[in-house]
């Protein structure tokens, strides 16, 4: 046997293992100094291990234990069942707000997009109402003009009416009417007074261009805000 | 895994006090036993032999009831005393651990090598020292303190080796490896 083996040896009695050869055991501890010191601590502490005490609990930790088992038990039991009757008041608060909710809410009315997420046009404040054009205002003042004077020219056609009737016919002699050859009838009245608004059209149509000329030397006006 | 135990257990979770005496009577010496050796002071190993109890109740659902269960509250009681000592190293020391738990004047000559043995435990690791003292003074065997540590049985080996090395160790050191040392 070598130490090795006389070291397994060792452990193996401490486990309660009992030796399988035994008389060589004998004879490496007698010649092993090391392995002998080794083998009598061993049994010094086996010897020593059973001296020791088992310490017995005292007799009132039984009784303890078990109140404070009992007493646990009964506050985790107690905690347990306020946890869940709080819990059923907060789920019953929480059903009844919502139920008041949506009784309380109007049913016919569905809110719009634009309620939902308005738009920036919606965000934006109202602005003041757009001002016309120049554009706008050159032709409305170019139509006043030619309505003044389209006026003009009815008046002038009126008053050719009333003065036509006022003008002297010549005597003819009853001979010398029948021996002339009478001329077609004359044009009407309403046909002289055609001709004569379309006579005076090209001095309203002057009169428009030279305006559309006169305000398109006029700077552009300045838009009301700017000028704050 | 007793089927007394599953019966037992399935009382206790009914709430039957009985029951839950009859449990608490049946593990409160082995628990006491290991805190008393583990954490070596009467005082702490009372309070946490009370608060491993309370750990069993409150997590007896969790027990399998196909495993025995003496192991699962071994593994309990061997955690919370590695907890509190633990805590225990944060608080200055107030006591002398190894009086408080000496275990009283040996008959013979043997009280210097049972007090020896005793500070040869105090100066393993703790895992080493639950091993040790597990196997050599609760008298539990390997698989049962591999499934108590959550280790494989080699592993429990292992510390259980290398721990009675130390020991020995100390034991040489001190001269005890005298023939003439008295042994019955």
């Amino acid at each position: 046997m070598n130490c090795s083996e006389c070291q397994a040896f060792l452990h193996h009695s401490l486990d309660g293992v009992a030796p399988t050869d035994r008389i060589a055991l004998d004879q490496h501890l007698h010649t092993c100094v090391e392995c002998r010191e080794w083998y009598t601590a061993a049994r010094h502490l086996a010897v020593g291990l059973q001296r020791f005490i088992n310490p017995i609990p005292p007799a009132s930790l039984s009784t303890r234990i078990v109140t404070s088992v009992l007493a646990d038990r009964f506050a985790r039991q107690r905690f347990r069942r306020q946890l869940t009757v709080a819990v059923a008041l907060a789920a019953s608060l929480l059903i009844a707000a919502l139920g008041s909710y949506l009784w309380m809410r109007p049913s016919n009315v569905v809110p719009s997009p634009t309620e939902i997420n308005p738009t920036v046009a919606d965000v934006q404040p109202t602005l003041a109402p757009a001002t016309p054009s120049i554009r706008d205002s050159v032709a409305e003042l170019g139509a006043a003009v030619a309505s003044v004077t389209r006026r003009a020219a009815d008046g002038t056609v009126e008053q050719a009416r009333q003065l036509l009737p006022d003008v002297p016919t010549p005597a003819l002699s009853e001979t010398s009417v029948l021996a002339q050859t009478l001329d077609p009838p004359s044009r009407s009245l309403l046909e002289a007074g055609q001709g004569v608004s379309a006579g005076l059209e090209p001095v309203t149509d002057s009169a428009r261009r030279a305006l559309d000329l006169f305000l398109r030397e006029i700077p552009p006006m300045e838009p009301e805000g700017k000028s704050l | 895994m007793s089927a007394d135990e599953a019966v037992l257990v399935r009382r206790c979770l009914r709430g039957d006090a009985e029951a839950v005496q009859c449990l608490v009577d049946r593990f409160q010496g082995d628990v006491y036993a290991l805190c008393c050796r583990l954490l070596r002071h009467r005082h702490d190993a009372e309070d946490v032999t009370q608060e491993v109890f309370l750990r069993i109740f409150r997590s007896l659902r969790r027990w399998d009831p196909t495993r025995p269960l003496k192991p699962w509250i071994i593994g309990i009681t061997v955690n919370r005393c590695r907890t509190w000592l633990t805590q225990r190293s944060r608080r200055p020391e107030l006591l002398d651990y190894l009086q408080d738990t000496a275990p009283g004047p040996a008959p013979d000559d043997s009280a210097e090598l049972v007090r020896e043995i005793q500070n040869a435990l105090t100066d393993l690791r703790p895992e080493y020292r639950a091993v040790f003292v597990l196997f050599h003074q609760q008298g539990q065997p390997y698989e049962d303190i591999a499934a108590a540590l959550e280790r494989p049985v080699g592993t429990i080996k292992t510390w259980l080796h290398r721990a009675r090395l130390e020991v020995l160790e100390r034991l040489r050191r001190r001269g005890m490896v005298s023939d003439n040392f008295p042994v019955p």
